[in-house]
């Protein structure tokens, strides 16, 4: 099968840390990892690709972006396409999603059609969990998102996946091509080898660059939809408030804490 | 600074064709058989509070005529009874559209086949620029720990909407408002085959640093009896059973569900101690939870000192009304 995985490269959560009093993001080392849902996402396409597929891993950005591709390389994907651009580093979800289409298209163009295009669930970082549904009603394909699972039907024409609807679990199908995201933790995505980190860093990696003029992607094509306003952040934890009110309150309030993310 | 369209206001003219300036919003699309529907009345009393600022109509995009009556109460003026939200609404040419945030993917759909822009998991209050008609918006990144602030500046605006982000609303039974029934349209055409249930098990247990939700035990439990609530609300919570050094000393738990220097870090959404009286290691283990609830009988545990909610009593007796609570 050929598989598409989308990846992000996000700011790794260890290297900074937030000072709701200062109201200020201390950012401690410019560390940056594979958006974690997204690392699922492609362990997925590595085990769907069979023996003729091909994985792709394909991502939007400049330096971070590229280093997330070779990891993705040095895990075991086929190839890398980088849109190496620094507007597209901090683009919103309508930009991303026109980029990754204009993309999609230049690889059917060169060497086969996706069949099946995967990403992570969530965006650690951004407003991103909309560029697959996005892409999917840009492509008229079918869409599921917050996939547990996902095999090829047993016809091998289609796609099955479980996903949670409402409390219990559902196996729903469709007709390649599709998109799909891929829940958080669904999976646990396997570890380079050591020749794949020495391969992916090498001259020789198989890693494209392309530049939004290949992609015949115009500054209109990158004017924003959303605007960014600055940070707010979460009021400041107050400790050791006792609490006095009924049993049934409080477990209200714990069906609550437990259910936000 | 006047310009003509101030002048045109001034001489009574409309500047607008009616319609194309209200907020809509979509309580549907129809949830499978068997769930019950999303209540979206806090974001209608939402739409409506920023109709009023703007001066508007707030349309419902609603399944069926009992919501629609429904909606009429919470501020909706007039209510469209569709089987096909996303295409009906591509039709009527909306300036302001809201989702509920378990749609996102219906609005996402929506926003790209509308070239707008869309706010996903947008947090609550929404504000709109009279001037500019910006809609804003939050949405919290790496689960919470700060909050984007987002503007939508298309001219189409589309949000997806986190119900718990906004305030509780009771409905106004002396509002009424119109059906428009479009006129039975298709449901969307269906991509996907339900293939019945599934039987799904993670592959993998993830590893108790993982977990988002912990109930950890503590020696103020007293026995055995005591322990066991705490692992019945962990299974009504759906949270993993820990504990702190001196409940592994008992054998309660093992190594791998120890809590502490010696045992494990944790950061949990939520963490419950239950009888945990809370030394040094133990509430260093716990700096990355994001809510903490403990329960203790001493009301100079230290375990308070690290707690968002202190709850002063018997925890064994506080854990037994909790799970009659939570029946």
């Amino acid at each position: 099968m050929n598989i598409v995985v989308l990846l992000r490269a996000v700011r790794d959560p260890r290297s900074f840390s937030v000072n709701r009093k200062a109201q200020k993001i201390f950012i401690n080392r410019e560390t940056f990892m594979i958006n974690p849902s997204d690392r699922n996402a492609l362990e997925v396409a590595l085990r769907l690709r069979g023996e003729t597929g091909r994985v792709t891993a394909i991502a939007a950005g400049l330096d971070v972006a590229e280093d997330a591709l070779r990891q993705a390389l040095a895990a075991g994907a086929d190839r890398a396409i980088l849109i190496a651009d620094h507007h597209l580093q901090h683009a919103d979800g309508a930009v991303v999603a026109r980029a990754f289409m204009r993309l999609l298209d230049h690889i059917g163009s060169h060497g086969g059609p996706a069949e099946l295009v995967l990403l992570g669930a969530e965006a650690l970082d951004a407003d991103l969990a909309q560029v697959g549904p996005r892409l999917a009603a840009g492509l008229s394909w079918p869409f599921a998102g917050d996939c547990l699972a996902i095999e090829p039907t047993d016809k091998q024409d289609g796609i099955q996946v479980v996903v949670k609807q409402a409390g219990d679990f559902r196996r729903l199908a469709a007709d390649l091509p599709a998109v799909l995201s891929v829940a958080r933790d669904s999976n646990r995505p396997r570890y380079a080898t050591a020749a794949g980190v020495i391969n992916a860093y090498s001259g020789d990696a198989n890693l494209e660059r392309l530049d939004c003029a290949a992609l015949s992607f115009t500054d209109e094509d990158l004017s924003p939809t959303i605007e960014a306003r600055g940070h707010t952040f979460p009021p400041e934890r107050e400790y050791g408030r006792r609490f006095d009110g009924t049993a049934a309150e409080l477990a209200a309030q714990l069906k609550r804490m437990a259910a936000s993310q | 600074m006047m310009d003509l369209s101030d002048l045109s206001a001034l001489l009574g003219e409309e500047l607008k064709a009616a319609g194309h300036t209200d907020i809509w919003v979509v309580t549907g699309p129809q949830p499978p058989s068997g769930a019950k529907q999303v209540d979206a009345s806090g974001l209608l009393a939402e739409a409506r509070r920023l109709a009023d600022n703007i001066g508007c109509y707030v349309h419902a995009v609603v399944v069926d005529t009992t919501a629609a009556s429904e909606a009429f109460t919470f501020g909706a003026d007039r209510a469209h009874v569709v089987a096909d939200p996303v295409t009906y609404l591509l039709g009527q040419q909306p300036e302001f559209v809201f989702f509920t945030a378990e749609h996102g993917a219906a609005a996402a759909e929506f926003a790209q086949r509308g070239s707008a822009g869309l706010i996903d998991q947008a947090i609550g209050p929404l504000g709109i620029d009279p001037e500019t008609r910006a809609l804003s918006a939050r949405r919290a990144v790496y689960r919470g720990d700060y909050l984007l602030d987002l503007a939508v500046i298309t001219p189409l605006k589309v949000a997806a909407v986190r119900l718990d982000s906004l305030a509780p609303t009771m409905p106004d039974d002396t509002h009424t408002g119109e059906i428009v029934a479009s006129g039975e349209d298709e449901p969307a055409v269906q991509l996907w085959h339900d293939l019945g249930q599934a039987s799904y098990r993670p592959a993998a247990q993830p590893p108790l640093w993982k977990a988002n939700v912990i109930v950890a035990a503590g020696r103020g439990l007293v026995d055995e009896d005591g322990f066991h609530r705490a692992k019945q609300l962990a299974t009504r919570l759906g949270a993993e059973i820990a504990g702190d050094r001196s409940v592994r000393g008992r054998g309660w738990i093992d190594e791998a569900r120890e809590i502490g220097v010696t045992g494990q870090e944790v950061s949990p959404t939520l963490y419950v101690a239950a009888g945990v009286l809370g030394d040094t290691v133990h509430n260093a283990a716990i700096a990355g939870a994001r809510n903490v609830v403990a329960i203790h009988i001493r009301a100079d545990a230290p375990i308070f000192a690290t707690a968002d909610i202190a709850v002063v009593g018997e925890p064994k007796q506080v854990l037994a009304e909790l799970l009659d609570a939570l029946a």
